[in-house]
């Protein structure tokens, strides 16, 4: 893709600016610059950005700037602060057996966000390629999604529930035993977030958030 | 990844509730959203009564063959973000020569897939699509 084309994809994507990155992005590359001269392959630099030296001498490159490489691209893309819940040192970090919700688009171009909530069964922690897999059951179909974390179609990523009773950093196992899990929970978290939302919004009325209480059982596991 | 002797379930109300995939059309293997022939290994009874003729020409029995559209499969499916979607069986829809869908309801979660290769009719049908 050319320089101007991918500058204007970027921009176009990316319409609110986030004064943070690019701040990130020149304090690592006089660091880069200063530290190795010119080895980065031109296929990790990021589309549009100017800052990154462009020459490329070598094949090559050394550790250090791989993970300066990695953490400028994750920098990039990480829009709304999602990154602290997958650095290892968070200790709210989400972790498998946490209930999460994911909103995303199915186009750029077009159409409404979509939601889709589920346990999360495995991250797989790949700096930019980071991504998350999401199990529910959706019309007792067990249905799997996983999300590139940082991609710009995931609009934002949600903590239902923080991950207790799971020692697996894999839940793979779910699969063939689903009874280990409370699959109803999941909707009840979902709605419950919803109308936690609009109370804040204040498109709710306020009364009703105090009449959630039903007692009706519905769908299985839910006990 | 649907090939040669894969059985689906049936998630429509065409009469049949498990097909075996005799013929992929494209390629050697089938994902979502691809149509394939399938023959019918089992199928609902049809009911004596209560049916009228123009509703019995629409029921399938079985040994029929016939061809299918693929709306969930067990293998993960790529899409162009790169996120992937996979459920826990693999599913299809019946569909008369014409490419029309043989039922009327379809019962069940469907992947957006066939809707993106022009399969809109199909997907209008489906309570759910993911």
């Amino acid at each position: 893709m050319s320089r101007p084309a991918a500058a204007a994809l970027v921009a176009r994507h990316f319409s609110t600016a986030r004064t943070a990155a690019p701040v990130l992005r020149s304090a690592l590359t006089t660091a880069a610059t200063g530290a190795m001269a010119a080895s980065l392959p031109s296929s990790l630099l990021l589309a549009g950005s100017s800052v990154i030296n462009n020459t490329t001498t070598g094949n090559s490159m050394s550790t250090l700037v791989r993970i300066q490489q990695t953490a400028a691209n994750v920098a990039h893309y990480d829009v709304d602060g999602r990154s602290a819940l997958f650095t290892k040192t968070n200790p709210d970090r989400i972790r498998a057996g946490s209930v999460v919700q994911v909103t995303s688009l199915t186009s750029m171009t077009k159409g409404k966000p979509v939601m889709f909530a589920g346990v999360v069964i495995a991250i797989r922690h790949k700096g930019i390629d980071t991504s998350l897999t999401l199990r529910n059951y959706v019309l007792k179909t067990g249905v799997e999604q996983a999300y590139k974390v940082y991609s710009p179609m995931v609009t934002s990523i949600k903590v239902l529930k923080p991950q207790t009773a799971f020692v697996r950093n894999k839940l793979y196992y779910l699969r063939d035993n689903p009874k280990l899990f409370k699959w109803g929970a999941i909707d009840d978290l979902v709605k419950s977030e919803a109308l936690r939302v609009a109370v804040a919004d204040g498109t709710a009325v306020a009364a009703k958030s105090g009449g959630k209480k039903d007692g009706k059982g519905k769908g299985k596991g839910r006990r | 990844m649907i090939q040669l002797k894969s059985v689906l379930g049936v998630i429509d109300n065409s009469g049949a509730r498990m097909v075996e995939c005799i013929r992929v059309l494209r390629g050697k293997t089938a994902t979502l959203g691809s149509e394939i022939t399938v023959v019918v290994k089992d199928a609902r009874p049809l009911p004596t009564t209560g049916m009228t003729a123009a509703s019995l020409a629409n029921k399938v029995k079985k040994g029929q063959v016939c061809r299918a559209l693929i709306v969930r499969t067990r293998k993960e499916v790529r899409r162009a973000d790169g996120r992937y979607v996979r459920f826990d069986d693999n599913a299809c829809v019946l569909l008369n020569s014409q490419g029309q869908p043989m039922g009327t309801r379809i019962l069940g979660v469907v992947a957006n897939e066939a809707r993106l290769l022009g399969w809109a009719k199909v997907v209008s049908l489906a309570p759910k699509v993911v």
